[in-house]
Protein backbone atom coordinates (compact mmCIF):
# COMPACT_ATOMS: atom_id res chain seq x y z
CA UNK A 1 0.00 0.00 0.00
CA UNK A 2 1.25 3.18 -1.03
CA UNK A 3 2.18 6.15 1.77
CA UNK A 4 -0.71 7.87 -0.58
CA UNK A 5 -3.28 5.85 0.33
CA UNK A 6 -3.09 5.29 3.42
CA UNK A 7 -2.93 8.88 3.94
CA UNK A 8 -6.23 9.08 1.67
CA UNK A 9 -7.54 6.04 3.76
CA UNK A 10 -6.89 7.38 7.25
CA UNK A 11 -8.76 10.99 6.02
CA UNK A 12 -11.58 8.23 5.28
CA UNK A 13 -11.72 7.60 8.43
CA UNK A 14 -12.01 10.81 9.76
CA UNK A 15 -14.61 11.88 8.05
CA UNK A 16 -16.81 8.52 8.54
CA UNK A 17 -16.28 9.61 12.42
CA UNK A 18 -18.11 12.83 11.33
CA UNK A 19 -20.51 11.11 10.15
CA UNK A 20 -20.23 11.25 6.58
CA UNK A 21 -21.81 8.86 4.80
CA UNK A 22 -20.44 9.04 1.36
CA UNK A 23 -16.91 8.32 3.07
CA UNK A 24 -18.78 5.51 4.95
CA UNK A 25 -19.52 4.37 1.12
CA UNK A 26 -16.39 4.43 0.31
CA UNK A 27 -14.76 2.32 2.37
CA UNK A 28 -17.36 -0.41 2.05
CA UNK A 29 -16.50 -0.47 -1.95
CA UNK A 30 -13.15 -1.08 -1.04
CA UNK A 31 -13.12 -2.98 1.56
CA UNK A 32 -16.65 -5.41 1.62
CA UNK A 33 -15.70 -7.53 -1.17
CA UNK A 34 -12.45 -8.66 -0.07
CA UNK A 35 -13.66 -9.26 3.51
CA UNK A 36 -17.06 -11.26 2.15
CA UNK A 37 -13.90 -13.50 0.42
CA UNK A 38 -12.38 -13.66 3.89
CA UNK A 39 -15.63 -14.40 5.61
CA UNK A 40 -16.76 -16.84 3.12
CA UNK A 41 -13.54 -18.60 3.48
CA UNK A 42 -14.00 -19.00 7.98
CA UNK A 43 -17.88 -19.95 7.14
CA UNK A 44 -18.37 -21.63 4.50
CA UNK A 45 -21.59 -20.47 3.75
CA UNK A 46 -23.00 -18.02 1.92
CA UNK A 47 -25.95 -16.87 3.41
CA UNK A 48 -23.81 -16.90 6.83
CA UNK A 49 -21.36 -14.85 5.41
CA UNK A 50 -23.88 -12.05 4.58
CA UNK A 51 -25.10 -12.04 8.15
CA UNK A 52 -21.35 -11.64 9.48
CA UNK A 53 -20.58 -8.87 7.00
CA UNK A 54 -23.54 -7.11 7.62
CA UNK A 55 -22.83 -6.81 11.38
CA UNK A 56 -19.00 -6.62 10.79
CA UNK A 57 -20.30 -2.63 9.03
CA UNK A 58 -23.23 -2.29 11.13
CA UNK A 59 -21.37 -2.02 14.18
CA UNK A 60 -18.35 0.15 12.48
CA UNK A 61 -20.99 2.57 11.85
CA UNK A 62 -22.69 2.25 15.22
CA UNK A 63 -18.62 2.82 16.34
CA UNK A 64 -18.08 5.56 14.18
CA UNK A 65 -16.81 8.37 16.79
CA UNK A 66 -14.11 5.69 17.69
CA UNK A 67 -12.78 5.05 14.29
CA UNK A 68 -10.28 8.62 14.65
CA UNK A 69 -7.96 6.46 16.99
CA UNK A 70 -7.87 3.60 13.81
CA UNK A 71 -4.37 4.16 11.72
CA UNK A 72 -4.82 1.53 8.97
CA UNK A 73 -8.50 0.31 8.15
CA UNK A 74 -7.49 -2.51 5.96
CA UNK A 75 -5.31 -4.72 8.75
CA UNK A 76 -8.41 -3.40 11.29
CA UNK A 77 -11.50 -4.26 9.07
CA UNK A 78 -9.87 -7.81 8.67
CA UNK A 79 -9.54 -8.47 12.47
CA UNK A 80 -13.31 -7.13 13.25
CA UNK A 81 -13.75 -9.70 10.38
CA UNK A 82 -12.51 -12.89 11.74
CA UNK A 83 -13.61 -11.88 15.12
CA UNK A 84 -17.14 -11.44 14.11
CA UNK A 85 -16.67 -14.97 12.14
CA UNK A 86 -15.15 -17.01 15.08
CA UNK A 87 -18.78 -15.43 16.66
CA UNK A 88 -21.02 -16.89 14.36
CA UNK A 89 -19.12 -20.21 14.32
CA UNK A 90 -19.16 -20.73 17.94
CA UNK A 91 -22.87 -19.44 17.99
CA UNK A 92 -23.80 -22.21 15.72
CA UNK A 93 -21.71 -24.24 17.74
CA UNK A 94 -23.51 -24.07 20.91
CA UNK A 95 -26.72 -23.89 19.01
CA UNK A 96 -26.48 -27.21 17.21
CA UNK A 97 -25.10 -28.68 20.39
CA UNK A 98 -28.30 -28.09 22.16
CA UNK A 99 -30.13 -28.96 19.89
CA UNK A 100 -28.38 -32.67 19.59
CA UNK A 101 -29.05 -32.85 23.14
CA UNK A 102 -33.30 -32.77 22.03
CA UNK A 103 -32.47 -35.34 19.50
CA UNK A 104 -33.32 -32.96 16.95
CA UNK A 105 -32.64 -34.45 12.93
CA UNK A 106 -31.05 -32.12 10.85
CA UNK A 107 -29.74 -29.73 13.36
CA UNK A 108 -27.64 -27.63 11.28
CA UNK A 109 -31.01 -26.23 9.32
CA UNK A 110 -31.95 -24.52 12.54
CA UNK A 111 -30.08 -21.21 13.21
CA UNK A 112 -31.67 -19.38 16.20
CA UNK A 113 -28.83 -17.13 15.90
CA UNK A 114 -31.30 -14.02 15.56
CA UNK A 115 -28.34 -11.56 14.81
CA UNK A 116 -29.54 -8.29 15.37
CA UNK A 117 -31.52 -7.05 12.74
CA UNK A 118 -31.84 -2.83 11.77
CA UNK A 119 -35.21 -3.50 13.11
CA UNK A 120 -33.89 -3.82 16.78
CA UNK A 121 -31.00 -0.64 16.31
CA UNK A 122 -33.90 1.69 15.28
CA UNK A 123 -36.05 0.54 18.36
CA UNK A 124 -32.64 1.17 20.35
CA UNK A 125 -31.71 4.17 18.72
CA UNK A 126 -35.72 5.47 19.46
CA UNK A 127 -35.56 4.47 23.35
CA UNK A 128 -32.37 5.88 23.65
CA UNK A 129 -33.70 8.92 22.16
CA UNK A 130 -36.34 9.36 24.42
CA UNK A 131 -33.64 9.69 27.79
CA UNK A 132 -31.16 12.26 25.36
CA UNK A 133 -31.12 15.58 26.79
CA UNK A 134 -32.85 17.80 24.13
CA UNK A 135 -30.30 19.64 22.80
CA UNK A 136 -28.04 16.63 22.14
CA UNK A 137 -31.27 15.20 20.55
CA UNK A 138 -31.61 18.21 18.35
CA UNK A 139 -27.69 17.67 17.31
CA UNK A 140 -28.22 13.66 16.76
CA UNK A 141 -31.58 14.48 14.44
CA UNK A 142 -29.66 17.44 12.26
CA UNK A 143 -26.41 14.64 11.77
CA UNK A 144 -28.51 12.18 11.00
CA UNK A 145 -32.13 13.37 10.17
CA UNK A 146 -31.09 16.38 8.01
CA UNK A 147 -27.73 14.77 6.98
CA UNK A 148 -25.18 18.16 8.26
CA UNK A 149 -22.21 18.05 8.99
CA UNK A 150 -20.68 18.66 12.31
CA UNK A 151 -19.31 22.36 11.40
CA UNK A 152 -23.15 22.71 9.70
CA UNK A 153 -24.77 22.32 13.12
CA UNK A 154 -21.98 23.51 15.25
CA UNK A 155 -22.59 26.90 13.32
CA UNK A 156 -26.81 26.16 13.06
CA UNK A 157 -26.79 26.00 16.79
CA UNK A 158 -23.75 28.30 17.73
CA UNK A 159 -21.66 26.36 19.32
CA UNK A 160 -17.99 25.01 18.94
CA UNK A 161 -17.08 21.95 16.71
CA UNK A 162 -15.74 20.20 19.23
CA UNK A 163 -18.58 20.48 21.42
CA UNK A 164 -21.18 19.31 18.98
CA UNK A 165 -18.51 16.00 17.77
CA UNK A 166 -18.55 15.33 22.11
CA UNK A 167 -22.37 15.26 21.83
CA UNK A 168 -22.53 12.90 18.90
CA UNK A 169 -20.49 10.88 20.02
CA UNK A 170 -22.40 10.70 23.44
CA UNK A 171 -25.34 10.30 21.73
CA UNK A 172 -24.20 7.27 19.95
CA UNK A 173 -22.62 5.80 23.14
CA UNK A 174 -25.98 6.31 24.58
CA UNK A 175 -27.52 4.40 21.29
CA UNK A 176 -25.01 2.00 22.21
CA UNK A 177 -26.04 1.57 25.63
CA UNK A 178 -29.57 0.15 24.24
CA UNK A 179 -28.51 -2.06 22.36
CA UNK A 180 -27.98 -6.22 23.30
CA UNK A 181 -24.75 -7.17 23.86
CA UNK A 182 -25.12 -9.16 20.34
CA UNK A 183 -24.59 -5.48 18.62
CA UNK A 184 -21.83 -4.08 20.74
CA UNK A 185 -18.21 -3.87 19.48
CA UNK A 186 -16.98 -6.19 21.91
CA UNK A 187 -13.82 -5.03 24.29
CA UNK A 188 -11.42 -6.60 22.25
CA UNK A 189 -11.55 -4.92 19.41
CA UNK A 190 -12.13 -1.67 20.75
CA UNK A 191 -8.69 -3.12 22.43
CA UNK A 192 -7.40 -3.75 18.88
CA UNK A 193 -8.15 -0.29 17.83
CA UNK A 194 -5.16 1.14 20.20
CA UNK A 195 -2.40 -1.63 20.02
CA UNK A 196 -2.70 -1.92 16.21
CA UNK A 197 -0.01 -4.01 14.65
CA UNK B 1 -5.41 -27.59 24.52
CA UNK B 2 -1.95 -26.59 22.96
CA UNK B 3 -1.42 -24.12 20.63
CA UNK B 4 0.02 -26.13 17.74
CA UNK B 5 -3.27 -28.50 18.29
CA UNK B 6 -5.65 -25.49 17.69
CA UNK B 7 -3.04 -24.37 14.34
CA UNK B 8 -3.79 -27.82 12.89
CA UNK B 9 -7.04 -28.01 13.58
CA UNK B 10 -7.71 -24.19 12.56
CA UNK B 11 -6.24 -25.24 9.29
CA UNK B 12 -7.89 -28.43 8.97
CA UNK B 13 -11.41 -26.25 9.19
CA UNK B 14 -10.26 -23.85 6.66
CA UNK B 15 -9.48 -26.43 4.25
CA UNK B 16 -12.80 -28.08 4.88
CA UNK B 17 -11.07 -31.41 5.62
CA UNK B 18 -11.83 -31.87 9.36
CA UNK B 19 -12.24 -35.42 10.12
CA UNK B 20 -15.63 -36.13 12.10
CA UNK B 21 -13.32 -36.45 15.53
CA UNK B 22 -11.50 -33.65 14.55
CA UNK B 23 -15.05 -31.84 14.03
CA UNK B 24 -16.11 -32.83 17.44
CA UNK B 25 -13.32 -31.83 18.84
CA UNK B 26 -13.08 -28.64 17.07
CA UNK B 27 -16.80 -27.74 17.98
CA UNK B 28 -15.43 -28.18 21.65
CA UNK B 29 -12.27 -25.41 20.66
CA UNK B 30 -14.72 -22.89 19.67
CA UNK B 31 -16.65 -22.59 23.01
CA UNK B 32 -14.21 -23.01 25.28
CA UNK B 33 -13.76 -19.05 26.69
CA UNK B 34 -10.08 -19.66 27.41
CA UNK B 35 -9.48 -20.35 23.78
CA UNK B 36 -10.50 -17.44 22.11
CA UNK B 37 -7.89 -15.28 22.29
CA UNK B 38 -5.52 -18.35 20.76
CA UNK B 39 -8.37 -19.07 18.04
CA UNK B 40 -8.29 -14.99 16.98
CA UNK B 41 -4.74 -15.45 16.62
CA UNK B 42 -4.39 -18.56 14.68
CA UNK B 43 -7.41 -17.57 11.93
CA UNK B 44 -5.08 -14.18 11.76
CA UNK B 45 -2.29 -16.19 10.41
CA UNK B 46 -4.06 -18.90 8.31
CA UNK B 47 -7.19 -16.80 7.18
CA UNK B 48 -4.66 -15.08 4.16
CA UNK B 49 -4.50 -11.06 3.09
CA UNK B 50 -7.50 -9.12 1.85
CA UNK B 51 -7.64 -9.62 -2.06
CA UNK B 52 -7.96 -6.13 -3.06
CA UNK B 53 -8.41 -6.92 -6.68
CA UNK B 54 -11.29 -9.17 -6.02
CA UNK B 55 -14.39 -8.02 -8.35
CA UNK B 56 -17.18 -6.28 -6.49
CA UNK B 57 -19.74 -8.63 -5.07
CA UNK B 58 -22.99 -6.46 -6.09
CA UNK B 59 -25.11 -8.56 -3.78
CA UNK B 60 -23.04 -7.09 -1.01
CA UNK B 61 -24.63 -3.52 -1.78
CA UNK B 62 -27.98 -3.57 0.43
CA UNK B 63 -26.00 -4.62 3.17
CA UNK B 64 -24.32 -0.80 2.53
CA UNK B 65 -27.85 0.79 3.05
CA UNK B 66 -29.21 -1.21 6.14
CA UNK B 67 -25.99 0.02 7.65
CA UNK B 68 -26.59 3.85 7.11
CA UNK B 69 -30.14 3.19 8.14
CA UNK B 70 -29.92 1.79 11.17
CA UNK B 71 -29.37 5.05 13.44
CA UNK B 72 -31.61 6.84 11.71
CA UNK B 73 -34.23 7.87 14.12
CA UNK B 74 -37.89 6.78 12.97
CA UNK B 75 -40.34 9.04 11.22
CA UNK B 76 -43.46 9.45 14.00
CA UNK B 77 -46.89 8.30 12.40
CA UNK B 78 -50.00 10.22 14.34
CA UNK B 79 -50.25 8.53 17.38
CA UNK B 80 -53.49 7.22 18.85
CA UNK B 81 -54.30 6.35 22.58
CA UNK B 82 -55.31 3.08 22.81
CA UNK B 83 -59.01 3.35 24.31
CA UNK B 84 -59.61 5.83 21.63
CA UNK B 85 -61.99 3.58 19.72
CA UNK B 86 -64.86 5.85 19.53
CA UNK B 87 -65.35 7.15 16.32
CA UNK B 88 -66.00 11.06 17.46
CA UNK B 89 -62.20 11.13 18.73
CA UNK B 90 -61.07 9.91 15.99
CA UNK B 91 -62.04 12.30 13.47
CA UNK B 92 -61.44 14.76 15.89
CA UNK B 93 -58.01 13.30 15.31
CA UNK B 94 -57.96 12.90 12.13
CA UNK B 95 -59.24 17.01 11.18
CA UNK B 96 -56.51 17.93 14.27
CA UNK B 97 -53.59 16.22 11.83
CA UNK B 98 -55.39 17.61 8.84
CA UNK B 99 -55.20 21.43 10.64
CA UNK B 100 -51.87 20.89 11.65
CA UNK B 101 -50.55 19.71 8.56
CA UNK B 102 -52.32 23.06 6.84
CA UNK B 103 -50.92 25.49 9.39
CA UNK B 104 -47.94 24.30 9.24
CA UNK B 105 -46.93 22.88 5.91
CA UNK B 106 -49.02 25.72 4.15
CA UNK B 107 -46.13 26.72 1.64
CA UNK B 108 -45.80 23.21 0.87
CA UNK B 109 -47.64 21.52 -2.00
CA UNK B 110 -50.58 19.70 0.17
CA UNK B 111 -50.03 16.07 -0.56
CA UNK B 112 -52.19 15.18 -3.79
CA UNK B 113 -54.68 12.08 -1.89
CA UNK B 114 -56.21 15.15 0.15
CA UNK B 115 -56.83 17.74 -2.11
CA UNK B 116 -57.50 15.67 -5.28
CA UNK B 117 -60.01 12.85 -3.76
CA UNK B 118 -63.14 13.68 -2.44
CA UNK B 119 -64.00 9.93 -2.10
CA UNK B 120 -63.31 8.12 0.46
CA UNK B 121 -62.26 4.18 1.47
CA UNK B 122 -64.35 3.14 4.69
CA UNK B 123 -61.51 0.81 6.88
CA UNK B 124 -62.56 -2.79 6.96
CA UNK B 125 -64.98 -5.07 9.76
CA UNK B 126 -66.67 -7.90 11.36
CA UNK B 127 -67.57 -10.56 8.41
CA UNK B 128 -66.60 -13.66 6.76
CA UNK B 129 -67.64 -16.65 4.43
CA UNK B 130 -68.62 -19.57 5.73
CA UNK B 131 -68.15 -22.26 2.70
CA UNK B 132 -70.49 -25.78 4.39
CA UNK B 133 -69.67 -29.37 3.74
CA UNK B 134 -71.91 -29.38 0.63
CA UNK B 135 -70.09 -26.46 -1.05
CA UNK B 136 -73.36 -23.43 -0.06
CA UNK B 137 -71.81 -20.50 0.78
CA UNK B 138 -73.27 -18.15 3.70
CA UNK B 139 -72.23 -14.53 3.94
CA UNK B 140 -71.98 -13.93 7.71
CA UNK B 141 -72.20 -9.86 7.83
CA UNK B 142 -74.96 -9.92 6.10
CA UNK B 143 -77.13 -12.16 9.12
CA UNK B 144 -78.71 -11.37 12.00
CA UNK B 145 -77.61 -13.50 15.23
CA UNK B 146 -78.98 -16.54 15.55
CA UNK B 147 -78.83 -20.00 14.43
CA UNK B 148 -77.96 -19.37 10.76
CA UNK B 149 -77.56 -23.55 9.21
CA UNK B 150 -77.38 -27.06 10.29
CA UNK B 151 -75.43 -29.83 9.47
CA UNK B 152 -75.45 -33.11 10.93
CA UNK B 153 -77.21 -32.50 13.70
CA UNK B 154 -75.07 -29.56 14.70
CA UNK B 155 -76.30 -26.14 14.72
CA UNK B 156 -73.98 -23.25 13.65
CA UNK B 157 -75.01 -20.20 15.98
CA UNK B 158 -73.96 -16.46 15.00
CA UNK B 159 -73.82 -14.13 17.49
CA UNK B 160 -72.50 -10.49 17.66
CA UNK B 161 -69.98 -10.78 14.99
CA UNK B 162 -68.79 -14.50 15.58
CA UNK B 163 -69.73 -17.99 14.92
CA UNK B 164 -69.85 -20.82 17.40
CA UNK B 165 -71.03 -24.74 16.98
CA UNK B 166 -73.25 -25.97 19.01
CA UNK B 167 -73.44 -30.34 18.26
CA UNK B 168 -76.01 -30.28 20.94
CA UNK B 169 -77.99 -32.31 18.08
CA UNK B 170 -76.08 -35.53 18.65
CA UNK B 171 -74.32 -36.59 15.67
CA UNK B 172 -73.85 -39.35 14.53
CA UNK B 173 -73.65 -38.99 10.86
CA UNK B 174 -69.88 -38.82 8.87
CA UNK B 175 -67.60 -35.84 9.73
CA UNK B 176 -68.12 -33.00 7.68
CA UNK B 177 -65.52 -30.07 7.13
CA UNK B 178 -66.33 -25.99 7.38
CA UNK B 179 -64.47 -23.58 5.62
CA UNK B 180 -64.17 -20.07 7.47
CA UNK B 181 -62.79 -17.14 5.16
CA UNK B 182 -62.25 -13.64 5.41
CA UNK B 183 -61.68 -11.42 2.25
CA UNK B 184 -59.47 -8.27 2.14
CA UNK B 185 -61.42 -5.84 4.66
CA UNK B 186 -63.11 -8.23 6.87
CA UNK B 187 -62.30 -10.02 10.14
CA UNK B 188 -64.03 -12.74 12.04
CA UNK B 189 -64.06 -14.92 15.15
CA UNK B 190 -64.87 -18.51 15.20
CA UNK B 191 -65.63 -20.62 18.05
CA UNK B 192 -64.80 -24.24 16.91
CA UNK B 193 -66.87 -27.40 17.91
CA UNK B 194 -64.43 -27.99 21.03
CA UNK B 195 -64.54 -24.90 22.43
CA UNK B 196 -61.60 -23.45 20.89
CA UNK B 197 -61.81 -19.63 19.98
CA UNK B 198 -59.86 -18.29 16.59
CA UNK B 199 -59.89 -14.94 15.26
CA UNK B 200 -59.12 -14.74 11.43
CA UNK B 201 -57.36 -11.52 10.04
CA UNK B 202 -58.26 -10.16 6.83
CA UNK B 203 -57.62 -12.54 3.65
CA UNK B 204 -57.63 -15.71 5.37
CA UNK B 205 -59.28 -18.53 6.07
CA UNK B 206 -59.38 -21.96 8.30
CA UNK B 207 -60.72 -25.24 7.46
CA UNK B 208 -62.02 -27.51 10.40
CA UNK B 209 -64.22 -30.50 10.80
CA UNK B 210 -67.64 -29.61 12.45
CA UNK B 211 -67.15 -32.08 15.16
CA UNK B 212 -63.54 -33.38 15.97
CA UNK B 213 -63.45 -37.07 16.72
CA UNK B 214 -60.30 -39.32 16.79
CA UNK B 215 -56.90 -38.99 18.35
CA UNK B 216 -56.51 -35.73 17.14
CA UNK B 217 -57.78 -32.34 16.43
CA UNK B 218 -56.84 -31.00 12.39
CA UNK B 219 -57.08 -27.52 10.96
CA UNK B 220 -55.75 -25.29 8.63
CA UNK B 221 -55.07 -22.28 7.92
CA UNK B 222 -53.97 -19.53 5.40
CA UNK B 223 -52.95 -15.92 6.11
CA UNK B 224 -53.61 -15.21 9.50
CA UNK B 225 -54.92 -16.30 12.50
CA UNK B 226 -54.48 -15.99 16.57
CA UNK B 227 -55.76 -19.27 18.61
CA UNK B 228 -56.86 -19.94 21.80
CA UNK B 229 -56.73 -23.76 22.15
CA UNK B 230 -59.14 -25.07 24.36
CA UNK B 231 -57.29 -27.65 26.81
CA UNK B 232 -57.85 -31.41 25.94
CA UNK B 233 -54.10 -33.43 26.21
CA UNK B 234 -56.05 -36.44 25.22
CA UNK B 235 -56.48 -34.87 21.37
CA UNK B 236 -53.95 -33.13 20.43
CA UNK B 237 -54.71 -29.99 18.54
CA UNK B 238 -52.59 -29.41 15.06
CA UNK B 239 -52.73 -26.37 12.32
CA UNK B 240 -51.28 -27.05 9.51
CA UNK B 241 -50.17 -23.97 7.75
CA UNK B 242 -49.87 -23.68 3.48
CA UNK B 243 -48.79 -26.92 3.89
CA UNK B 244 -45.45 -25.61 4.77
CA UNK B 245 -45.34 -26.17 8.18
CA UNK B 246 -47.39 -27.68 11.28
CA UNK B 247 -47.92 -26.59 14.89
CA UNK B 248 -48.94 -29.21 17.50
CA UNK B 249 -50.32 -27.74 20.33
CA UNK B 250 -51.59 -29.20 23.71
CA UNK B 251 -53.83 -25.91 25.13
CA UNK B 252 -52.54 -22.59 24.56
CA UNK B 253 -52.61 -19.23 23.02
CA UNK B 254 -50.60 -18.41 19.70
CA UNK B 255 -50.69 -16.37 16.49
CA UNK B 256 -49.49 -17.78 12.93
CA UNK B 257 -48.76 -15.23 9.94
CA UNK B 258 -48.41 -17.08 6.79
CA UNK B 259 -49.26 -14.74 4.11
CA UNK B 260 -48.36 -15.76 1.25
CA UNK B 261 -46.86 -12.20 0.65
CA UNK B 262 -44.64 -12.21 3.79
CA UNK B 263 -41.40 -13.45 3.54
CA UNK B 264 -41.97 -15.97 6.56
CA UNK B 265 -44.39 -17.80 7.99
CA UNK B 266 -44.33 -16.78 11.68
CA UNK B 267 -45.77 -18.39 14.59
CA UNK B 268 -45.56 -16.61 18.16
CA UNK B 269 -46.06 -17.87 21.55
CA UNK B 270 -48.11 -16.50 23.86
CA UNK B 271 -49.15 -19.15 26.20
CA UNK B 272 -48.66 -22.56 27.16
CA UNK B 273 -46.22 -24.58 24.01
CA UNK B 274 -46.31 -25.51 21.16
CA UNK B 275 -44.18 -27.66 18.66
CA UNK B 276 -43.39 -26.01 14.88
CA UNK B 277 -42.16 -27.94 12.45
CA UNK B 278 -41.75 -27.17 8.66
CA UNK B 279 -41.93 -28.79 5.90
CA UNK B 280 -40.49 -28.92 2.60
CA UNK B 281 -41.29 -31.32 -0.11
CA UNK B 282 -42.59 -34.15 2.40
CA UNK B 283 -39.28 -33.80 4.17
CA UNK B 284 -39.50 -32.55 7.45
CA UNK B 285 -36.24 -30.03 7.32
CA UNK B 286 -36.87 -29.25 11.26
CA UNK B 287 -39.18 -28.41 14.65
CA UNK B 288 -38.61 -26.67 17.36
CA UNK B 289 -40.94 -26.31 20.83
CA UNK B 290 -41.70 -22.72 21.64
CA UNK B 291 -41.87 -20.73 25.10
CA UNK B 292 -44.04 -17.83 25.85
CA UNK B 293 -42.74 -15.04 23.92
CA UNK B 294 -40.70 -17.28 21.52
CA UNK B 295 -41.65 -16.47 17.54
CA UNK B 296 -40.73 -19.44 15.01
CA UNK B 297 -40.15 -17.82 11.52
CA UNK B 298 -39.90 -20.77 8.87
CA UNK B 299 -38.65 -19.07 5.13
CA UNK B 300 -41.43 -19.15 2.85
CA UNK B 301 -38.32 -20.10 0.33
CA UNK B 302 -38.33 -23.51 2.69
CA UNK B 303 -35.12 -25.41 2.66
CA UNK B 304 -33.67 -22.73 5.53
CA UNK B 305 -35.41 -24.36 8.40
CA UNK B 306 -36.67 -22.44 11.47
CA UNK B 307 -35.38 -19.68 13.06
CA UNK B 308 -36.35 -18.45 16.52
CA UNK B 309 -36.85 -15.19 17.91
CA UNK B 310 -36.41 -14.80 21.90
CA UNK B 311 -38.81 -12.03 23.44
CA UNK B 312 -40.95 -11.45 20.13
CA UNK B 313 -42.67 -8.28 20.49
CA UNK B 314 -46.29 -9.50 20.73
CA UNK B 315 -47.75 -6.13 21.46
CA UNK B 316 -46.89 -6.25 17.49
CA UNK B 317 -47.98 -9.28 16.88
CA UNK B 318 -51.30 -8.85 18.68
CA UNK B 319 -51.72 -5.82 16.88
CA UNK B 320 -54.45 -6.68 14.39
CA UNK B 321 -56.84 -9.06 17.20
CA UNK B 322 -56.45 -5.55 19.20
CA UNK B 323 -57.73 -3.37 16.66
CA UNK B 324 -54.59 -1.64 16.05
CA UNK B 325 -52.21 -0.87 13.24
CA UNK B 326 -48.42 -1.00 15.03
CA UNK B 327 -46.22 0.62 13.16
CA UNK B 328 -42.76 0.49 15.33
CA UNK B 329 -40.27 -1.39 13.16
CA UNK B 330 -42.37 -2.45 10.53
CA UNK B 331 -40.99 -1.59 7.27
CA UNK B 332 -42.85 0.31 4.99
CA UNK B 333 -43.81 -2.93 2.05
CA UNK B 334 -45.27 -4.92 5.31
CA UNK B 335 -47.52 -1.56 6.27
CA UNK B 336 -48.58 -1.27 2.87
CA UNK B 337 -49.30 -5.11 2.46
CA UNK B 338 -51.18 -4.38 6.16
CA UNK B 339 -53.16 -1.38 4.80
CA UNK B 340 -54.23 -3.52 0.87
CA UNK B 341 -55.85 -6.30 2.92
CA UNK B 342 -58.14 -3.94 5.25
CA UNK B 343 -58.49 -1.28 3.12
CA UNK B 344 -59.06 -4.04 0.29
CA UNK B 345 -56.69 -1.73 -2.23
CA UNK B 346 -53.99 -2.17 -4.25
CA UNK B 347 -50.61 -0.54 -3.23
CA UNK B 348 -47.93 0.76 -6.12
CA UNK B 349 -44.50 2.40 -5.83
CA UNK B 350 -43.53 4.46 -8.87
CA UNK B 351 -40.47 4.60 -7.73
CA UNK B 352 -39.46 1.60 -5.48
CA UNK B 353 -40.63 1.34 -2.00
CA UNK B 354 -39.37 4.32 0.37
CA UNK B 355 -37.00 3.11 3.24
CA UNK B 356 -38.62 4.42 5.95
CA UNK B 357 -39.43 3.36 9.17
CA UNK B 358 -42.07 4.85 11.39
CA UNK B 359 -43.49 4.59 15.16
CA UNK B 360 -46.26 4.56 16.57
CA UNK B 361 -50.31 3.09 16.15
CA UNK B 362 -53.48 3.55 14.74
CA UNK B 363 -56.69 2.19 15.27
CA UNK B 364 -57.94 -0.11 12.21
CA UNK B 365 -61.37 1.72 12.64
CA UNK B 366 -60.27 4.86 10.77
CA UNK B 367 -60.82 5.34 7.07
CA UNK B 368 -58.18 5.81 4.17
CA UNK B 369 -58.43 9.46 3.85
CA UNK B 370 -57.97 9.22 7.82
CA UNK B 371 -54.50 7.17 6.94
CA UNK B 372 -53.14 9.08 4.20
CA UNK B 373 -53.57 12.27 5.93
CA UNK B 374 -51.10 10.93 8.73
CA UNK B 375 -49.00 9.35 6.31
CA UNK B 376 -48.81 12.67 4.37
CA UNK B 377 -47.28 14.42 7.45
CA UNK B 378 -44.64 12.18 7.08
CA UNK B 379 -43.65 13.69 4.16
CA UNK B 380 -44.67 10.67 1.46
CA UNK B 381 -46.51 11.52 -1.67
CA UNK B 382 -49.16 9.43 -3.14
CA UNK B 383 -52.43 9.72 -4.86
CA UNK B 384 -55.49 7.34 -4.88
CA UNK B 385 -56.84 5.79 -8.11
CA UNK B 386 -59.90 4.04 -7.55
CA UNK B 387 -58.79 1.46 -5.43
CA UNK B 388 -55.18 1.90 -6.03
CA UNK B 389 -52.76 3.90 -4.05
CA UNK B 390 -49.85 5.16 -5.75
CA UNK B 391 -47.09 5.69 -3.55
CA UNK B 392 -45.37 8.55 -5.81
Amino acid sequence: MSSNQTYTEKELLLRIAEGDETAFAALFNLYSTPLALLALRMLHSEPAKQEVLQEVFIKIWLNRDRLRDVQLPGPWLRKITIHECLQYLRKTSLYNTKLGDLHQEDASFNHALSSISVKEIQYAVKRALQVMSPQRRTIYELSREKGLSTKEIAAHLGLSDGYVRNAISAALQTIRSFLPDSARLPAIIIFLLFFRK
Amino acid sequence: MENTRIYYLAGQYLDKSLSDAEQVEFQQLLQAPDHQEALQAVFDELAGELDMNATQDEALLPLLQRALNSDKPARRMHFLPRRSWAAASIILLVLAAGAYFWLTHKKNTPPAAIAAKPTDIAPGREGAILTLADGSRVALDSLHNGVIAKQNGTQLVLANGQLAYDPAGAPNGEIVFNTMSTPKGRQFRVTLPDGTQVWLNAASSIRYPTLFSGQERKVAVTGEAYFEVAKNAAMPFRVSVNNKAEIEVLGTHFNVNAYENEQTIATTLLEGSVRVAAFSNGRQPGNVVLRPGQQAQIESAAKTGIRVIENANTDKVMAWKNGIFYFDGVSFAEIMRQMERWYDIEVVYEKGVPDIAFEGEMTKDVSLNGLLVMLGRTGIHFRLEGRKLIVQ
